[in-house]
């Protein structure tokens, strides 16, 4: 279930992302975001290990970022059927 | 051919005028660098999830690595051709919303069920030792490993 609901949201992220900034800066904004995602993942192994460590469940660092994430998808705006800027 | 040319630059230079006064540098605006930090957020915790779960089925016990695969590669098909319908008949804000939320239910039921798992493994270990140790009932220590090889027989058994 979790692994179907992360590419619900993969599927749609990229379109999203693009949506959000005007045309001039639209790469860039993409490609700082996607770049901070590609590091985060190099430390999901890391991830694991801390949370083997901490004696809990390796998804318990998936409830956290999930927990983190959720607050700030509601401060981002909708664009569907809304006219982009530039 | 003058009149083209005329057009031409004039088209030019408003391309120009639009080039410097849109800079690259726009994104260090306030409101495009909370959005750039709320998206950033919202793609690392998106990416953590995804390097997690692959190692997600290996832990709930699923040794072989080809039915590993095979579930992987099918959930994420199932997910994509789900996204294919929905993605345009949905708000993209909702299903970021709601994808994190389910993520965050999902995540937590896990992680609770594995932890009353654990206190359940531990109790029933701790009885049956007890009963081998204080009671006596099972002199010989073969009798002790054929019990622990049950408690694991048992564990494996049980929803993680």
């Amino acid at each position: 279930m979790i692994k179907l609901f992360i590419c619900f949201q993969y599927g749609t992220i990229f379109n999203y992302v693009s949506e959000l900034f005007p045309t001039h800066i639209r790469g860039m904004a993409l490609g700082i975001s996607v770049l901070i995602g590609r590091v985060i993942t190099s430390l999901s192994s890391y991830m694991i290990f801390v949370t083997d460590r901490l004696h809990l469940h390796p998804l318990a660092t998936a409830m956290l970022t999930s927990l983190l994430a959720l607050p700030f998808s509601y401060l981002l705006r909708e664009t569907k059927d809304q006219k982009m800027s530039n | 051919m003058e009149r083209a040319f005329r057009l031409t630059s004039k088209k030019k230079s408003e391309l120009r005028e639009v080039a410097s006064s849109a800079s690259s540098l726009d994104i260090f605006q306030k409101k495009h660098l909370l959005t750039l930090v709320a998206v950033s957020i919202v793609m690392g915790g998106l990416y953590a999830e995804y390097g997690v779960c692959i190692f997600i089925n290996q832990k709930i016990g699923i040794d072989n690595i080809f039915l590993n695969g095979t579930l992987l590669g099918v959930v994420e098909v199932f997910g994509y051709v789900l996204i294919y319908f929905f993605a345009n008949r949905v708000g993209r804000r909702q299903i970021n919303i709601y994808s994190n939320l389910y993520k965050l239910v999902c995540s937590l039921t896990l992680v609770v069920m594995d932890s009353i798992h654990n206190e359940m493994y531990h109790g029933l270990k701790k009885a049956v030792w007890f009963q081998v140790t204080e009671t006596s009932n099972l002199p010989d220590p073969g009798s002790a490993r054929h019990l622990q090889i049950y408690i694991d027989a048992l564990r494996s058994n049980l929803i993680i």
